[in-house]
């Protein structure tokens, strides 16, 4: 069955200044939706407002009903914050756990984290830490999963080690992705917006782009 | 009740972010309790209750992060911090029932 998440109309400001006063964007299971836009234009502070951390004026929606904090049906919705949000003091093994992911595959997929289920969070590489992050989110059971900057901290294999998860389980689930990295993103997406000046508009041709000198490969051909 | 169980793991793994810096203020209250009796037992109360505002301050300001942990399993701020305030409380009285069964 098909699920759609829309944010709309979400209008958001800090201290009297607009971040966010146009936005509608609309993203399904089974796709990709890329979130592309300069650095300071709002996109983290759009997947905080869908995701209902962050208080803004909004209507998210799942299959046309509203909801005012998604987070707070983790069936629903998870988020991928730029920055590492793991306890440091857990061990693999209870990360896991708590996600519901699946340990054993995770070693076999990867096996350089074979046998290091005990381990702490804190002890891991930058890199490693966030492959773990990506991988809970990635195949956790939500319906859709907000990734602000994935690739950042990640080795180039890591790097196309996740994009291959994450096309493998848009069959699960919808993705909402950005990050500073467009290349990525486009290779991965199915669907783009563009935000920029607190609004979101569909990206179809080099055109939308504007005069935003945002260089995406796709439309090179 | 699995997810009464996740949840209840999940305070409890939110309550170790400053358990340390409780246990000491709760075993030094615990301490006078018994030296001084009923006596101080107001002045433990605030103590408490204010030594746990600040680690509010702190845990919220230097653990920010750590909160998306918490929300991608559908916990908010809110619960964690009542339920772990709770938990403290309840642990605070325990050890003065203790200080004062063992004068």
């Amino acid at each position: 069955m098909k699920h759609t998440l829309e944010a709309d109309s979400v209008r958001l400001q800090y201290n009297g200044r607009k971040v966010l006063s146009d936005v509608y964007l609309k993203c399904e299971t089974g796709k990709v939706t890329g979130l592309l836009g300069r650095n300071g234009q709002g996109k983290s502070s759009l997947m905080k407002a869908i995701f209902g951390s962050v208080d803004a004026e909004k209507s998210v929606r799942f299959d046309n009903r509203v909801r005012r904090k998604p987070y707070e049906d983790p069936r629903l919705i998870r988020y991928l914050p730029q920055f590492n949000f793991i306890p440091k003091f857990l061990r693999l093994r209870k990360v896991f756990l708590d996600y519901d992911a699946d340990w054993s595959l995770f070693e076999r997929t990867f096996p350089n984290f074979s046998g290091r289920g005990n381990e702490r969070i804190g002890n891991l590489s930058g890199g490693e830490n966030r492959f773990v992050e990506l991988f809970v989110l990635i195949t956790s059971t939500a319906q859709f999963a907000l990734l602000d900057e994935p690739f950042t901290h990640l080795s180039p294999l890591q790097t196309e080690a996740m994009k291959a998860l994450i096309i493998a389980e848009k069959v699960n689930k919808g993705f909402l992705v950005t990050d500073h990295m467009f290349q990525h993103v486009t290779e991965v997406a199915d669907d783009l917006y563009l935000l920029v000046d607190g609004k979101t508009r569909r990206v179809t041709n080099p055109e939308d782009l504007g005069n935003t000198r945002l260089y995406v490969k796709r439309f090179e051909q | 009740m699995k997810s009464l169980f996740l949840r209840a793991g999940l305070v409890l793994t939110f309550y170790r972010s400053f358990v340390a810096a409780s246990a000491v203020i709760t075993t030094c209250c615990a301490g006078l309790f018994w030296r001084y009796g009923f006596g101080v037992f107001v002045g433990l109360f605030w103590l408490k209750v204010l030594s746990l505002g600040v680690l509010f301050y702190f845990v919220n300001d230097f653990k920010r992060a750590e909160y998306y942990y918490y929300h991608n399993l559908g916990m908010s701020k809110h619960i964690l911090w009542t339920c772990a305030f709770a938990l403290d409380f309840g642990l605070f009285v325990v050890a003065l029932i203790a200080a004062s069964n063992f004068r």
